[in-house]
């Protein structure tokens, strides 16, 4: 596909409509810097791509002197099937796209997908493919003279490798491993959630299920048991013997809950019977017991009346002798302490005498026999000092025990007289008590009680005996029931269990086949990992020789005539690396930046961007577009570029453009026409005003050729 | 007659530039006298397009005196058989081939980097050693092909059975392939081809 014409209005430098004429294969557009020549070009990638990626977030493509604030852009394109008409146009906010077939016209999304479908039919339909079209636009079809060198000098080794991956087509590998990915790891969710809420419930039922089964009884003892019949034979059993009422339960038991209310109310009737026959036994005992007690003896009860009365009168003469004794001793205590008191007065002042005796008495001055005196003085002191006089016998010790022992014989006999009138006062008490009991069992107290309750006791234990037997009867058929049930709940498990089996082997199976097609997408992930490269590292390899000879062409550098491209795979991530080598010195590929200078770099940026033109397999527009690509060139790499132009002209239709009037005529006549069907225009942009660039655009087309210069020779 | 590894002759450079340039689509016409004494022989060719003179020497010294006038013919040719305005007269290639190898690197590039007149192509022994360095010489007159590998390559989709190895099965390949393009869940064909008996 080639383009045919161009229809600009209020995009960048055209404020007003105009119209171009593309159907050329050569186009060449020449004047001075800023009357509209990029602007042009930059309208061919907008209308394709919508975007022009240098001026991204820096304001949109409308010229700030359209009058009506709209910028619109229609491109025809030509190919086998006709034509297509690209018309987009924006307000600088609102982008509008539409695409005119043959077949009809679509606008919007679908005219973006549709366009990207006719230019990468490779990319048909992916959701990447717009992107994908703008950068193979940008990288390998419209050299920006302001991007010439971004590939080679800015870009990334991962960027490269992903945009020559998508010029190639390999880029598409790349998506279907992410889509894979994406859908893999979706896939495993899945599976994972196929396992946890399904498989793992029932896993876990079958764990429960195996535990219960575990818990629950394999006897059959009462497999064979006919329940209903038992329990009507025991329930009529107990009636007859307890009474409707009493047994509480009028029907019989027809369910667990009913059997064990019954039971209970046997072990309650069992109960009843047993504290009775207790009852009885004790009230045998008791009266047993009453009538072997004898009544207190009367006479023993007046000898010990009369021995209290002699004892007292006795302990009553004892405590007279003891008090007349007291007394005595009481006078001769009091005697002995005058006695002793006179003593000691008598040596106090004998004493005092002793310290003031002289030859005369000091009170009466008479004269006195002082030795006389002074042994008589001594005396008395002596005899204050000397032991009072020992009392008299005492009798109180002996009177005191006659006492105590005659108060012992009185408590004595009077405990003993306490006991019998207490014993008689219990045994009246037990009588009544048991009088009252035995009425309570309707026992006659007065009759004979031993006989009566004999009788009594043996009814009890007779009923005790029944009911004990019935309710083992019961027990036995509550077990039954129990064993029964167990072994209907043992088989409905059995039977969940199955299923339960069949259902997680077919889940089981379900996931394991799910992890299985898992695993072979992991193994076409892998695959497409290495394919990526594959694919790229094929392609390069192609365009590498494609690369060597363009730049061979353009730029014949005396030293650096090698160039490199490589592709290699770091962590997972593509990388292209670009180089050059000196084929006579032997050494590795080099980053060509720091070796070459500005204009060789230029030549170098120039090679791959046609080579990378040429290998387009994918792009079906077979365009070469170059803005001013021949500044900063010397005019031997200007040569070479242009002879390499010439021969594109073979595959591409050729769009240049050049500020130089001075290249104009190189341009013309080495990409003049030289065939038939060849056809150039040449577009002359002579100035600019706000209305837009005035251009004036001239058709060659093929004149018949020069003679032939070696005609005459050969 | 055994080959050996020394330069190329003369003979065999003119040979070599000739069946080059016929190949590339030139009409090549062989033993052209021209007016440099020491050029052993040459040959003139022509396209549509442009009119090829190839000289050969010898010996560098040889051409580095007398390739002006091996221009000097080449543009009296062109002047001779096409008006001043033909476009043919504007575009001449002189190719300069030397047997021997160049002792002056400086003076070679001097040669080249002089575009007026005709555009000169210099190669010398040390770089013509064998029929290709002949060709790499001359294939800036050729026409530039395109490699087919490249344009076989229409959509790599197709080629992924072939490429990826790993003992993956190239049907499951193709059946991922084939989702990915009807935007179909891709492990869900893969699981459907594997439960295919």
């Amino acid at each position: 596909m080639r383009l045919k014409s161009i229809a600009i209005e209020g995009f960048r430098a055209f404020s007003s409509p105009i119209e171009v004429s593309l159907d050329a294969d050569v186009i060449v557009l020449q004047g001075s810097n800023g009357v509209g020549k990029t602007s042009l070009l930059d309208a061919i990638l907008w209308a394709v791509t919508g975007r022009i990626s240098r001026f991204e977030d820096r304001g949109s493509p409308v010229s700030i002197y359209s009058r009506e604030g709209l910028a619109r852009v229609e491109l025809t394109l030509t190919g086998n099937d006709g034509d297509i008409v690209v018309i987009r146009a924006t307000d600088g906010n609102r982008p509008v796209v539409r695409l005119r077939q043959a077949d009809g016209e679509l606008e919007g999304a679908a005219a973006e997908q549709q366009l990207c479908n006719l230019l990468l039919p490779h990319l048909a339909d992916r959701n990447e493919a717009q992107a994908a079209l703008s950068g193979v636009l940008t990288r390998g079809v419209y050299l920006q003279q302001d991007l010439v060198r971004e590939f080679v000098e800015d870009d990334s080794p991962a960027d490269r490798f992903a945009l020559v991956s998508e010029v190639v087509g390999a880029g598409v590998i790349l998506e279907l491993q992410q889509s894979l990915e994406r859908s893999r790891n979706q896939w495993s969710r899945s599976t994972g959630a196929l396992r946890r809420e399904q498989l793992d419930p029932l896993t876990l039922r079958a764990a429960q299920i195996d535990e219960q089964l575990a818990r629950l009884t394999d006897d059959v003892r009462a497999v064979g048991v006919d329940a209903r019949q038992a329990s009507e034979a025991i329930h009529g059993r107990a009636t007859a013997l307890l009474g409707a009422v009493r047994l509480g339960t009028p029907e019989p038991p027809a369910t667990s809950s009913a059997l064990d209310r019954m039971l209970k109310q046997l072990g309650a009737e069992r109960s009843r019977v047993e504290r009775e026959l207790l009852t009885v036994s004790d009230l045998a005992d008791e009266a047993r017991a009453l009538s072997e007690a004898d009544p207190a003896d009367a006479s023993r009860l007046e000898a010990l009346r009369e021995s209290e009365d002699r004892l007292s009168g006795e302990l009553g003469a004892a405590e007279k002798a003891i008090s007349t004794e007291i007394e005595r001793l009481s006078a001769e205590r009091e005697r002995q302490v005058a006695a002793a008191d006179r003593a000691g007065r008598l040596a106090t002042m004998a004493r005092l005498a002793l310290k003031e005796l002289g030859e005369r008495c000091p009170v009466c001055e008479q004269a006195y026999d002082a030795d006389h005196t002074r042994r008589h003085l001594e005396e008395l002191i002596a005899a204050a000092s000397a032991a009072a006089p020992p009392p008299s016998p005492d009798r109180l010790a002996p009177l005191n025990a006659a006492r105590a022992d005659l108060s012992r014989q009185i408590e004595d006999v009077r405990a003993e007289r306490r006991a019998l009138a207490d014993r008689d006062r219990v045994r009246d008490r037990r009588t009544a008590i048991l009088a009252s009991r035995l009425r309570d069992l309707n026992v006659d107290p007065e009759g004979d009680v031993q006989a009566q309750l004999e009788e009594r006791r043996a009814r009890s234990a007779d009923l005790l005996n029944q009911v004990g037997e019935i309710a083992r009867d019961a027990e036995r058929l509550s077990l039954d029931v129990i064993r029964l049930g167990e072994i209907r709940r043992r088989e409905e498990l059995i039977r969940e269990r199955e299923s339960l089996t069949a259902q997680i082997n077919e889940i089981a199976a379900q996931v394991e086949d799910q992890e299985r097609t898992h695993a072979l997408a992991g193994s076409v992930i892998d695959g497409l990992r290495d394919a990526s490269l594959a694919v790229t590292q094929r392609q390069i390899r192609q365009l590498e020789p494609l690369f060597q000879k363009i730049y061979s062409r353009i730029d014949p550098h005396p030293t650096f005539r090698v160039t490199q491209m490589t592709a290699s795979l770091e962590r997972g991530k593509g990388r292209l690396n670009l180089g050059i080598l000196d084929p006579d010195a032997g050494t590795d590929a080099r980053d060509a930046g720091p070796l070459l200078s500005s204009s060789q770099l230029n030549s170098y940026a120039v090679a791959l961007f046609l080579a990378m033109n040429l290998a387009l397999p994918t792009l079906k527009l077979d365009v070469t577009i170059l803005d001013d690509p021949l500044q900063s060139l010397d005019s031997l790499n200007l040569l070479g570029l242009v002879d390499v132009l010439r021969r594109f002209r073979a595959h591409r239709q050729i769009i240049v453009s050049t500020h130089e009037d001075r290249l104009v005529g190189l341009l013309t006549r080495k990409l003049r026409p030289v065939r038939a069907d060849e056809r150039m225009i040449t577009i002359l942009f002579e100035h600019w005003t706000r209305e837009g660039p005035t251009m004036r655009a001239m058709l060659t087309e093929f004149d018949g050729g020069d003679e032939p210069v070696l005609a005459a020779l050969g | 007659m055994q080959p050996d590894d020394s330069p190329l002759t003369t003979s065999e450079l003119l040979t070599l530039a000739g069946a080059q340039l016929a190949a590339s689509g030139y009409r090549v016409v062989r033993d052209v006298a021209g007016t440099a004494e020491s050029a052993e022989r040459g040959l003139l060719a022509e396209d549509a397009a442009s009119v090829v003179s190839v000289v050969v020497f010898e010996a560098w010294s040889q051409l580095e005196a007398e390739w002006r006038e091996a221009q000097a013919d080449l543009v009296d040719l062109l002047s001779r058989r096409l008006r001043r305005s033909a476009p043919k007269a504007w575009d001449g290639y002189l190719v300069l081939l030397c047997a021997g190898p160049s002792t002056d690197r400086e003076a070679l590039s001097q040669i080249e980097r002089d575009t007026t007149r005709v555009r000169k192509i210099v190669a010398t022994g040390d770089t013509l050693r064998t029929i290709r360095d002949v060709e790499s010489v001359l294939d800036i007159l050729a026409p530039l092909d395109i490699p087919k590998d490249v344009t076989a390559l229409e959509d790599v989709l197709d080629a992924l059975p072939d490429i990826i190895g790993g003992g993956v099965d190239p049907a499951v390949v193709r059946t991922v392939v084939e989702a990915f393009r009807e935007m179909e869940a891709p492990l869900e064909r893969l699981h459907a081809l594997r439960s295919r008996p």
